[in-house]
């Protein structure tokens, strides 16, 4: 087991009546720890469904997904449940902070969940929002929510994370910088990022790219170069 | 409409089910308790009116004093109104088996009216047999088989009434009149009727009807308690009353008849014996007064005579003091006389005398003088010779001799005058006193005839006299003789007299008894009364009162809150369209056509709900609550549970215009946005720092998720608001539901237990007079079972204070030591103990609430129509059941100026069960009139109660599901509300439990809030609802006991449990995708 997540043969089939959707089929991959991946396809590829999975939110039908040596397609619901606190960072499209907290708070939310946790205060500073701590989701942009949703992630000090089209809400500058930030992260920290998008544009800064279509692998390569984030145009 | 709105409609409804029916579930339950609760009242009493009409219960009961004839039962069949009349004969007996004694009411059956249902057995084929109470062979030994013994509880023999003693037990039966438990009370045995006897008339030998029973066809259709029925009852009720006139003289007639024109024709009889005595004593009379008469003259001559008589005598005395006086005058002038002339003599001797010596004298002088004269001449011749010694010698012998001649003359001058000449005159006045002697003795003469003559005219006189006086005597003798003659015949007239008038006055003396007697045989008096004094139909439709009372509070708050409910529920689910509403509004959609989703939606909804709760409702309901008190109205056999559209109506259209209201409501307001605004999410919500942040101390030492529980109750007022309010209204109703049991069953416990020391009254009886009464007390008093007795005067007394008049009891004990000892006076809130002195009267709570007094006010008591006194009210006591005012007899008397006068006599056993035994002796003397037991007064109002407390049952089980349904229904909200962010906590790895709390934690300080302020709406509601229940004669409680708050609290935490676990379910399977999802 030499890599950090490899997903080996997993398929997800959707039974609806007597309709059976195969949202993922027979996939494969693998990432190596500190990597900064991006997984890229188009629109019912079923990036979703690998994301459900990777993040725990989901188990597979049938195949295996090792992370860090664990086989988390084993798990039970609880397993799952501790995967998900222990171990992932997830960020959102929508951000999905609590509206009724503050981001620090928001950040605290997520701390409380897991014993080996960094100081929220200090990875927000390190978010570069060291100015905006006591303020309201309501009362920070689009991309500064962004910033917070990262860190809230961050903070778990997870082994894996995870970010479901990060730049999906944001305009294009916004976009770049928040790329930007998850790749210093990645960088500064080792940590192991997946990327999920269907802005192709945005390969180019990965360490791999994995592109997706029909539930399969379609390609996968690495990049030898990756282009810093503010380099990327689309 | 359009077709795709239409459509639409119906996959909303199908979509979104579990809001819809949540809304059609609270509307019905609003309307089924709201239309429930109300048509109950109504229920109640047309079930009363269908079980009486159904078994023909009478309309009128007839009564007359000395009972009802036939004919008086054909007279009232023809009166306009009354279309049948039946007798009845009743008397109360003792039926004795073994040991125990009991009191039965023994009646004849009646065909038509009053009809009986045969419980048990068969109905009476033989003579000798009879049916008895169906409640008897549970309450006594008496069954079916059983052979009725029966005794006479008065000194009148049974035979009079009753052609046997004897009853053989063949079944068992109800009759309409009694609905419950009760049987009233009787005059014999231990005072309590334990059931009745029914048996055909003609085991009956009594002459008259007891009383007899009329129904009108005219009422039939009338709903018994309504004002129609009243007023056309009163109707035929006064028509009825109009025969009596007639028909009680008819019976007087009947019953004195005879006997009074008998004494009339011995009055007539006496009246002639009367005048002839009278006649003959005025004759004797006249005779007497005659001799009276006569004798009076007679005794008038005598006096006359006697008066003569002693006029003479005086004469004859004066005669004799004036003749002795004339001898007396006569032998003193003959004394003076012999005295004047033995003066003259010695005067005539004196004069003589004196006129002898004054001669001497004179002529001694005269001689003396001459010499003198002659010497004085010598001496002067001597003189003349010249001077000589001789002569002067001469001359000086001869002045020596002339000296000597000299004091002799003196001398005899001396002597002269010595002896004076008696005055010529004296000679004189001796001889005319002479002469006047003369005179006076010959009047001396003259005198001394007369008093002779005088004399023998006296003695003359006194000769007379004698003889008159003699003649006197006689004449006075033969007057006493003819006195002594009347004064026998005067007696023996007295006598006869006197003999005849004892008889006459015993002649009459028998009449007037007679008569005496026949006025004592008061005219008849007939009382006609109709269903409204028949004790289980009063009370059972005090009962329905009582529920309707109830009926205007509960479903109220019941309404309300299902109101509020559906109503936040509607305005969320337009909040939820928004979206939609927007792109319905940008595809060109009128106002009206969106709107009309929603009004359509909440409509049908409340509509349907609607029309389920009032099929239920107002069938449910009512029955549940009249079966209820079927178990203390056995016999209310009917139950008549009508729709009642009206109320239906109303509940429904309240319900409809809650919904469809908020529906359009929050619809306008959002529609009135432009699409544009509509099609884009909703800015989030502002969070906020809420006050308690500001509280450094407090906030720092919360824990991050207590301060996002707090956070989040703010945030959400509206829900916040609306948990707080649903909880809190439960609660209330709970503790209204406890709080009522509480309060009801206080004046059970305290009245009986606390207040009211005493085992019964024992009523006197207003003939028995003050010794009759002393000696009972005594009697009572040396009961060995009696430990205390208490003679007091009870009596109704109108109480006044401003503008209120109030009924109250007013009570004077005897002795307020002992009065003291058997009822507790005490404040309320306090318990301080307050004491019956004679500053003042004592007043019971609700009294002094009702007039509006407190102490040391005062209140104008009238104790008949011309009596009313104003008194101070020294303190106030607690008491729950009826209204009394205390004093002590001292004050009574101060204020009213007489004596009060003992009506009943209050007394306490050593033991509870020697009530029987004592109520039977009490019964036996004449002075008491009835005994009332303080046990069987706790019984009926416990049975009272009881049955409502079946229905305060009802009301917690109802609250407690409305509990559900509201919680049920918040907590969906809430989590529909928050789904993205739960959903995105579980990715973020909260566990399931850990989820649940965040939620839960919320649900939990709402619930608290809920149920704090469901104490004090409860508290509030209770009172409210106490006094709108509370009828004037009982105060209930006010108090909610802390165990039943505890309870409620209970309760209302464990819906709250349930809910919430329920809800587990729910959260448990929300989708984490959900979270990927964009905000809508």
């Amino acid at each position: 087991m030499s890599e950090f997540v490899e997903v080996r043969g997993v398929s997800k089939i959707y039974r609806m009546g007597e309709v059976k959707i195969t949202a993922v089929d027979r996939m494969s991959f693998s990432v190596s720890k500190g990597e900064f991946v991006v997984i890229v396809g188009p629109s019912g590829a079923g990036k979703t469904t690998v994301l459900n999975i990777l993040g725990g939110m989901d188990s597979a039908s049938s195949g295996h997904l090792f992370v860090d040596g664990t086989d988390i397609s084993a798990l039970d619901a609880r397993g799952l449940t501790r995967y998900r606190r222990e171990d992932i960072g997830f960020v959102f499209q929508f951000y999905n902070l609590v509206q009724n907290l503050t981001a620090l708070e928001n950040v605290e939310l997520a701390v409380e969940l897991c014993r080996d946790h960094l100081d929220a205060s200090s990875v927000l500073d390190d978010v570069g929002l060291s100015e905006r701590k006591n303020n309201f989701p309501a009362q920070l942009s689009g991309g500064e929510q962004q910033r917070v949703s990262i860190a809230r992630a961050l903070a778990k000090n997870p082994k894996l994370l995870l970010c479901d089209e990060p730049t999906g809400a944001l305009d294009y500058e916004t976009g770049k910088a928040i790329l930007g930030l998850l790749h210093q992260m990645s960088r500064e920290r080792g940590m192991t990022v997946i990327v999920i998008t269907h802005n192709s544009a945005i390969a180019e800064m990965a360490d791999r790219v994995i592109h997706i279509r029909n539930g399969k692998v379609a390609r996968e390569e690495r990049n030898e170069h990756p282009l810093p984030a503010e380099d990327l145009e689309w | 409409m359009k077709k795709s709105l239409r459509r639409e409609l119906f996959r909303e409804i199908r979509k979104s089910l579990n809001r819809y029916l949540s809304i059609l579930f609270i509307v019905l339950l609003g309307v089924a308790f709201f239309t429930g609760v109300r048509a109950s009242e109504p229920d109640m009493r047309l079930s009363m009116d269908r079980m009486a009409d159904e078994s023909a219960f009478m309309d009128f009961r007839i009564l007359s004093s000395y009972g009802l004839t036939e004919g008086d039962l054909e007279a009232i069949r023809a009166v306009p109104g009354v279309s049948r009349v039946e007798g009845e004969y009743a008397l109360d007996v003792l039926e004795r088996s073994g040991e125990r004694q009991t009191v039965l009411h023994l009646m004849s059956m009646t065909e038509e009216l009053n009809r009986l249902t045969l419980v048990e057995g068969r109905m009476p084929k033989k003579a000798g047999e009879c049916l008895i109470d169906a409640q008897l062979p549970v309450v006594s030994d008496l069954q079916i088989g059983s052979v009725l013994q029966f005794e006479s509880g008065t000194e009148d023999p049974l035979s009079d009434s009753l052609k046997r003693k004897e009853f053989t037990v063949v079944g068992s039966c109800t009759i309409p009149y009694h609905l419950d438990f009760e049987r009233g009370s009787s005059a014999i045995g231990n005072g309590e009727v334990t059931g009745f006897v029914l048996t055909p008339p003609s085991e009956f030998c009594m002459e008259v009807y007891t009383q007899a029973y009329a129904v009108s066809e005219d009422l039939r259709p009338l709903l018994y308690t309504s004002a129609a029925y009243e007023t056309r009852a009163e109707e035929i009720r006064a028509a009825i009353e109009g025969i009596t006139g007639e028909r009680i003289d008819l019976r007087m007639e009947e019953l004195t008849g005879d006997a009074r024109r008998e004494l009339e024709d011995a009055r007539e009889e006496y009246e002639k014996a009367r005048e002839e005595a009278d006649g003959k004593f005025a004759e004797a009379e006249e005779k007497l007064a005659d001799a009276e008469e006569k004798l009076e003259s007679g005794r008038s001559e005598l006096e006359e005579n006697r008066r003569k008589l002693e006029e003479a005598k005086k004469t004859i005395e004066e005669n004799e003091a004036a003749l002795l006086e004339a001898k007396n005058s006569l032998a003193q002038e003959e004394a003076e006389i012999g005295a004047l002339s033995a003066s003259i003599s010695a005067r005539e001797q004196s004069y003589s005398a004196r006129r002898n010596a004054w001669a001497a004298a004179k002529t001694a002088y005269e001689a003396k003088k001459r010499e003198l004269r002659a010497k004085e001449l010598e001496i002067r011749i001597t003189e003349s010779l010249p001077e000589s010694d001789a002569r002067n010698e001469a001359i000086s012998a001869l002045q020596e001799e002339l000296a000597v001649l000299s004091r002799e003359l003196s001398e005899a001058e001396t002597v002269l005058s010595w002896n004076p000449q008696p005055a010529s005159g004296e000679q004189m006045q001796i001889f005319t006193d002479k002469i006047a002697l003369n005179v006076r003795e010959s009047q001396l003469a003259s005198t001394r005839t007369q008093v002779a003559d005088g004399e023998a005219q006296l003695l003359s006189g006194k000769e007379e006299y004698e003889k008159g006086l003699a003649a006197f005597s006689e004449a006075e003798e033969t007057l006493a003789e003819k006195e002594k003659e009347y004064e026998d015949g005067r007696a023996d007239y007295e006598k006869e007299k006197a003999d005849a008038e004892k008889e006459l006055d015993e002649a009459l003396t028998k009449i007037e008894d007679g008569e005496a007697e026949l006025d004592a045989v008061a005219e008849p008096e007939w009382f006609i009364l109709g269903r409204d004094t028949v004790p289980s139909y009063v009370s059972l439709d005090s009962d329905a009162g009582r529920i309707g009372a109830l009926g205007k509070v509960f479903p109220v708050i019941f309404f309300l809150v299902a109101a509020l409910v559906s109503l936040t529920t509607m305005t969320r689910m337009v909040e939820e369209k928004r979206t939609e509403i927007g792109t319905m509004l940008s595809l060109g959609y009128s106002t009206s056509a969106i709107a009309w989703k929603y009004v359509a939606y909440a409509l049908s909804a409340t509509l349907a709900g609607s029309a389920a709760g009032i099929l239920l409702g107002e069938k449910i309901l009512p029955w549940v609550i009249i079966h209820t008190y079927q178990i203390m109205y056995t016999n209310l056999q009917v139950i008549a549970v009508p729709y009642r559209w009206g109320l239906g109506v109303l509940a429904s259209l309240a319900a409809a215009f809650c919904t469809v209201g908020a529906s359009l409501f929050s619809c306008l307001s959002s529609i009135r946005k432009t699409p544009a605004v509509l099609m884009r999410p909703a800015a989030p919500k502002q969070g906020r720092k809420i006050f308690l942040e500001r509280v450094p101390l407090i906030w720092k030492h919360l824990k991050f998720s207590q301060k996002s529980t707090l956070r989040n109750l703010f945030r959400y007022k509206k829900r916040l608001f609306m948990t707080v309010f649903g909880i809190g209204a439960c609660m209330a109703l709970l503790i209204v539901g406890f709080g009522l049991h509480d309060s009801i069953f206080v004046v059970i416990d305290k009245q009986f237990g606390d207040l009211w020391k005493y085992d019964g009254t024992a009523a006197l009886s207003p003939d028995a007079d003050e010794t009759e009464r002393e000696a009972l007390y005594t009697e009572m008093e040396g009961m060995s079972e009696i430990t205390e007795v208490l003679p007091a005067m009870a009596k109704q007394i109108d109480a006044t204070a401003g503008k209120t008049t109030k009924t109250a009891n007013l009570i004077i004990p005897e002795d307020p030591e002992i009065f003291m000892r058997l009822f507790s006076l005490r404040d309320r809130h306090t318990g301080e103990p307050r004491v019956l002195t004679s500053e003042g009267v004592l007043i019971t709570e609700k009294l002094s609430k009702q007039l509006a007094v407190e102490p040391g006010g005062s209140i104008r008591l009238k104790e008949d129509e011309f009596t009313s006194r104003t008194v101070t009210v020294a303190g106030i006591v607690e008491n729950y059941v009826y209204q009394y005012i205390y004093m002590t007899p001292e004050y009574y008397a101060g204020t009213f100026g007489k004596d009060a006068e003992n009506s009943v006599v209050y007394f306490k056993l050593s033991e509870e069960s020697a009530i029987d035994a004592v109520s039977e002796r009490l019964l036996g003397s004449d002075s008491v009139q009835g005994v009332s037991r303080m046990g069987s007064s706790k019984d009926t109002i416990r049975d009272m109660l009881q049955s409502l407390n079946l229905v305060i049952m009802v009301l917690i089980v109802s609250a407690g599901l409305l509990a559900f349904v509201v919680l049920y229904n918040l907590n969906n909200i809430n989590i529909t509300e928050r789904i993205r962010e739960l959903a995105t906590l579980r990715v973020l790895g909260y566990y399931d439990g850990e989820l649940a709390l965040y939620v839960y934690r919320e649900n939990f300080i709402l619930t608290l809030f809920g149920i704090l302020a469901g104490v004090f709406m409860g508290k509030w509601l209770h009172s409210f609802t106490i006094t709108t229940v509370e009828v004037d004669v009982i105060m209930f409680g006010r108090v909610v006991h802390p165990i039943s708050y505890l309870w409620c609290i209970l309760l209302t935490l464990g819906f709250a449990f349930i809910v919430n676990f329920i809800m587990f379910f729910r959260l448990r399977r929300i989708d984490m995708v959900e979270s990927l999802k964009s905000v809508e």
